[in-house]
Formats: C-alpha cells, sequence, structure tokens
C-alpha cells in the first residue's frame, strides 16, 4: 500500500518537526514570572495534527518519539515527564477529535495543554513521592491556557497546507 | 459534517473556569503567612528542617545527593544541583506557608509549612 508508506514518512517528518520544535524552545530564556521550567509546547502542533488528521498511531508514535529525544537530551526524568505528559495529552486530543463538535481549535489545544501539565506533575509527584509538588498546578494551570491556546490557533492555521500533503498522497487516518 | 471552529464559545467557558481557577488559587496564595519551617525530603523521606525563623544568616546544607541547599533571610532555595535542566535552582528562593521547590531529577523537594518545627531537627542517615 503506497498511502500507507505516505503515512509513514509523514509521521516522521512530523515527528522531527516537533523534535526542532522542542530543540528551539530551549532556548527560550526563562522569564521570572513564568511558573520554573514552563515551556510554550509548540511541539504539541506535530501531536495535534496527527491527533486530527492522521489518527491514533502516528500521534502516539510522536509522543514516543518526543519522549525519547527529551531523554536522550535531558535526561531520564524528563523523558519519563515527557513522555506520560504526551501520552495523556495525545489520548485527550484525539478523544476531542473525534467526540466532540462543541469545542474549537483553541479549546482542544488548551485542554490538551492542560492534561500536559498535569500528566507531568502526576508523575513528578510519584516520582519524588511528595505531593506538595501540586502547588506548582495554578501557575502552570495558567500558563497551559495561554500555551494551548496558541498551538491550537496555529494548529488551524497550518492545517490546510499539511491537509494538502494528505490529501495529495491520499492518507487517511 | 460542520467544519471545526477557530474558537468556539464552549471554548470560551472553558477557559474562563480554568484561569478562574488558577487565579484564585494564585491570588489567595499570594495572602499567605511567611512560613515557619522548611521540610526537605527526598525520596519521599524527611531528610532535613529549617527553621526559618531563626535562619538569618546564611547557612548551607548538603544533603546525601549532592543537593546544596541555602537558608538565608526566613527563605530557603537550591544552591546546587546536578540535574541537568536546573529548574530548582531557577525556582529561587521560597518563604510562604505552602511554597515548594522542587528537584525532580534528584528526588528532593522543599516545602514550608506555617506550623513550628517537630522535635526532629536533622536527620543523619
Amino acid at each position: 500500500m503506497k498511502a500507507k508508506t505516505y503515512r509513514i514518512a509523514l509521521t516522521g517528518l512530523l515527528g522531527a518537526c516537533a523534535v526542532a520544535l522542542s530543540y528551539l524552545e530551549s532556548l527560550l530564556p526563562t522569564a521570572a514570572f513564568l511558573p520554573p521550567g514552563a515551556k510554550p509546547g509548540l511541539s504539541n502542533l506535530a501531536n495535534m495534527f496527527a491527533a486530527e488528521v492522521l489518527g491514533p498511531l502516528p500521534a502516539f508514535g510522536i509522543a514516543f518519539l518526543k519522549a525519547g529525544f527529551a531523554a536522550l537530551t535531558r535526561g531520564g526524568t524528563a523523558g519519563i515527564m515527557s513522555l506520560c505528559g504526551g501520552i495523556f495529552s495525545t489520548a485527550v486530543m484525539l478523544l476531542l477529535f473525534r467526540k466532540d463538535r462543541k469545542l474549537g481549535y483553541v479549546g482542544i489545544g488548551v485542554i490538551s495543554a492542560v492534561c500536559h501539565n498535569l500528566g507531568q506533575l502526576c508523575v513528578a509527584a510519584a516520582m519524588v513521592g511528595n505531593l506538595s509538588v501540586l502547588a506548582y498546578l495554578p501557575a502552570l494551570l495558567l500558563f497551559g491556557v495561554v500555551a494551548g491556546a496558541l498551538t491550537g490557533l496555529i494548529c488551524r492555521a497550518v492545517s490546510p497546507m499539511l491537509r494538502k500533503v494528505t490529501a495529495r498522497f491520499q492518507i487517511k487516518s | 459534517m460542520k467544519e471545526r471552529k477557530w474558537i468556539s464559545k464552549t471554548d470560551g467557558i472553558v477557559l474562563c473556569a480554568l484561569v478562574l481557577c488558577a487565579a484564585g488559587c494564585l491570588l489567595w496564595r499570594a495572602f499567605a503567612q511567611p512560613g515557619a519551617v522548611a521540610t526537605v525530603t527526598v525520596d519521599g523521606e524527611t531528610v532535613l528542617q529549617i527553621d526559618l525563623q531563626t535562619a538569618a544568616d546564611a547557612q548551607s546544607y548538603t544533603l546525601e545527593n549532592g543537593v546544596r541547599l541555602v537558608a538565608e533571610d526566613h527563605a530557603v532555595r537550591f544552591a546546587e544541583s546536578d540535574c541537568p535542566d536546573g529548574i530548582c535552582m531557577e525556582t529561587g528562593a521560597i518563604s510562604k506557608a505552602g511554597e515548594t521547590a522542587a528537584c525532580v531529577p534528584n528526588r528532593t523537594v522543599v516545602y514550608i509549612t506555617g506550623g513550628t518545627a517537630n522535635d526532629v531537627d536533622m536527620i543523619v542517615y
């Protein structure tokens, strides 16, 4: 099946984009008013597009790829946190894109960003064996809303162009 | 099938709910009392309690895992850690009850409580 090969190739490309975006984000300076370690999570764009158009396997594949990159560059702890946040938020995205008709792109972006933060924080709490890290939650929620809205808007903006690619190669989810 | 909107009314409700929730928590915390005790846990076990009321001068504590904490001016901060991202040090000094600083790679958490220090002053392995 040719379309299947194209789909795998496109997943790889999106995964590479996600990794590049994570790297670019790591170059951003950290501002004092932001919660420590908070990043805009623009690489979720790749997950979001994959969840919307390509289906579960590519979407989760990209989440795994991102976690692997985090583990290689920022250590195992960062990798596990990225994996749990990524899997959780990707699952929620897939569910919302399939089952929900009322939310817009911004809503899905925000909810998945918040889920990403929530997943990461829960893993962090489990790893340190102390629930007090949940004190970061309000700041991360606030930041997740902004970052998620941005991701949703960009995803909607670039979606038509990426859809052209999937249509050209007859890729279906 | 109707095309999904950029932003919908439901999005607005979700956004407002989340922002209100988070802002409420943050506001509530902004008025928190200065804390009395900093508790340090590694792997969930309390290894050190620092009385912040007496910690006026810079005092340095090095934990078994190589993390160094500094208590000064009734606040405590991560001063040294070998973790790859250094998020714990970015957090800066914490002093209010309910505040937390964590170093996940080293499984180390410092959190502030309002009460007085327990009879445990320092647990040394």
